[in-house]
């Protein structure tokens, strides 16, 4: 009686709760000096004429582990100035499980190398997530009574608790500046544009939103927040008018201008209008992989565009390599490009084809979300080989690799990754082995990354090597 | 989509393509494709206005020649 008691009590206390939004006001302009985004890390003030960017694709732990992988192999390829190519690394996009690995590097650099298995891959956080929502007293209730406590909330709590404390951005932004590590961009999908929504300051100037108080873990969760199974991660959108955010020079033109030149330009133009659109007041944010299952978009819009959501300050930008790759005067120069999408995206054995039965439920559902992701992230990687391919006199030297799966060779090991279902389930030793062995496998039998390895060390290219498609023909 | 321009100018300048800088004047610069606004950097001792231009069909080797002068 005295619990029941109790448990009414707080019952109430919970349903008087008001609503805090989880992303607090910007309090000043927006200024490019300040807040976790391009122009405040290390990235374009380095010297390397090297621009390296890594994609992590959404799969669960399946994607986790094989973006350790990969992360692992760059840790041993070894560069002419005695550091590794993991060290050059400038920018990791990621969507979903690629997210948990890209931000534990942002967050520990190297130690994520040595502990990430231990830590993440071969916990079973899914059903410590099923546990935390569904079976411990202190959430249900939460759950149940307040009215601003969501199971995403519960997903949150649980990758602070396993894997990212209460680290916030501020913390990362100085991980990198302290250690001059990648810029981490995770990215969800804003449910009503159906546009990506990235986790860097540049994308949060435009709700007038200061991103450096959130815990890295709320950027992991809504990057993987899986709908159905998860709500929604709601964030606050400020107007506009409320930090005095300016729309770049380049909106006007695209939006009214460009549709019948230049289509997809003017489609980011009617991305940002609709973040800017008063009467929207609130963004829903699910999982990254529904707008781009690769985390691809993004780097590619940087290495194609000029256009981003923030207004320059000189030389200080948003996220466009352009700059870079014109040689600008007084900004860092390249010469080379080594662009890895990590695709652990998988095909499972027959399992709807081989009867003539109506398939169940979830296995339509599975197909019909399923195949647009799969085919948009095919289109993503052929745009990116078709834009490099053209630029082979652009007397930069691009150099796309792409790992993914049916790229194995090896039939078993290909059976093995591919059937590692997407969840966050512990993986097992023979699929952690398998993860890892994919990657160094795909890594190393890709001809623009053996291309880039020589080229970066000055050797010279054996008589029968397999072309990278996209580098010049040796002169 | 890719595309070129080459602005020609006696002095050496930043180009900037919609406010961003982007290239060198007297050097080809990539850009993307659409309409687009150009104008120097440094002094504005050019007698050339902000010049809106709508740039497609350009290459590396046939960009579009934009003229800034000075006065």
């Amino acid at each position: 009686m005295r619990n029941l008691a109790a448990v009414s009590a707080l019952a109430l206390l919970l349903a008087g709760c008001t609503y805090v939004p989880l992303n607090p006001q910007l309090q000043h302009s927006p200024d490019l000096k300040t807040g976790y985004r391009w122009a405040t890390t290390t990235i374009p003030k380095r010297t390397s004429n090297t621009l390296v960017i890594l994609t992590f694709s959404g799969g669960g732990t399946r994607a986790a582990g094989l973006s350790y992988g990969v992360l692992k192999q760059l840790d041993a390829t070894a560069m002419p100035d005695n550091r590794k190519l993991l060290d050059y690394v400038d920018v990791i996009s990621s969507v979903s499980g690629g997210s948990f690995a890209s931000m534990d590097y942002g967050m520990r650099g190297r130690q994520m190398i040595a502990d990430f298995e231990s830590k993440f891959l071969q916990v079973p956080v899914q059903s410590m997530l099923i546990k935390a929502a569904f079976f411990t007293p202190k959430n249900v209730i939460k759950l149940l009574f307040d009215p601003n406590f969501h199971r995403i909330d519960v997903a949150t709590q649980l990758y602070q608790d396993v894997l990212f404390g209460t680290a916030t951005f501020d913390d990362l932004l100085q991980q990198q500046n302290t250690n001059d590590r990648p810029l981490i961009i995770a990215n969800a999908t804003e449910l009503e544009i159906g546009s990506r929504f990235e986790w860097t300051q540049d994308q949060f100037d435009v709700i007038c939103s200061d991103m450096l108080p959130i815990t890295v873990a709320h950027a992991v969760a809504a990057s993987s927040d899986f709908p159905v199974a998860l709500p929604p991660m709601i964030l606050k959108k400020y107007d506009a008018s409320t930090c005095k955010y300016k729309a770049p020079s380049w909106l006007a033109a695209a939006r009214d201008e460009d549709e019948y030149l230049y289509p997809l330009r003017t489609r980011y133009a009617t991305e940002l209008e609709a973040y800017l659109d008063p009467q929207r007041t609130y963004l829903h944010t699910l999982d990254g992989g529904i707008a781009d299952n690769i985390g691809l978009r993004g780097p590619l819009h940087a290495l194609r565009s000029s256009d981003t959501f923030a207004q320059p300050e000189g030389k200080l930008t948003g996220m466009t390599f352009l700059p870079l790759l014109n040689h600008v005067r007084d900004v860092r120069a390249i010469d080379r490009v080594l662009v890895i999408v990590v695709n652990a995206g998988a095909a499972g054995p027959v399992s709807i084809d081989n009867t003539s039965r109506e398939p169940k439920l979830k296995a339509v559902l599975g197909g019909i979300s399923g195949t647009p992701m799969d085919n948009y992230s095919f289109d993503s990687i052929q745009l990116l080989l078709d834009t490099v391919g053209k630029r082979v006199d652009s007397g930069v030297r691009y150099y796309p690799v792409v790992i993914s799966f049916p790229l194995l060779r090896d039939k078993n090991l290909r059976d093995l990754v591919n059937n590692i279902g997407t969840s966050f389930n512990a993986l097992t030793n023979e699929q952690l082995n398998g993860l890892k062995q994919a990657a160094d496998i795909l890594i190393h039998q890709d001809p623009c990354f053996q291309q880039f390895v020589r080229d970066a060390n000055g050797q010279p290219t054996p008589p029968g090597a397999s072309p990278c498609a996209s580098a010049p023909p040796p002169p | 989509m890719d595309e070129w321009i080459e602005v020609t100018f006696p002095e050496v300048r930043d180009v900037l393509v919609d406010d961003t800088v982007l290239g060198t004047t007297n050097e080809p610069m990539m850009l993307e494709r659409g309409h687009h606004t150009i104008t120097l950097g440094g002094a504005q001792n050019y007698t050339s206005p902000p010049m809106p231009v709508a740039i497609f069909n350009t290459s590396r080797n046939q960009p579009m020649v934009l003229v800034f002068t000075l006065p």
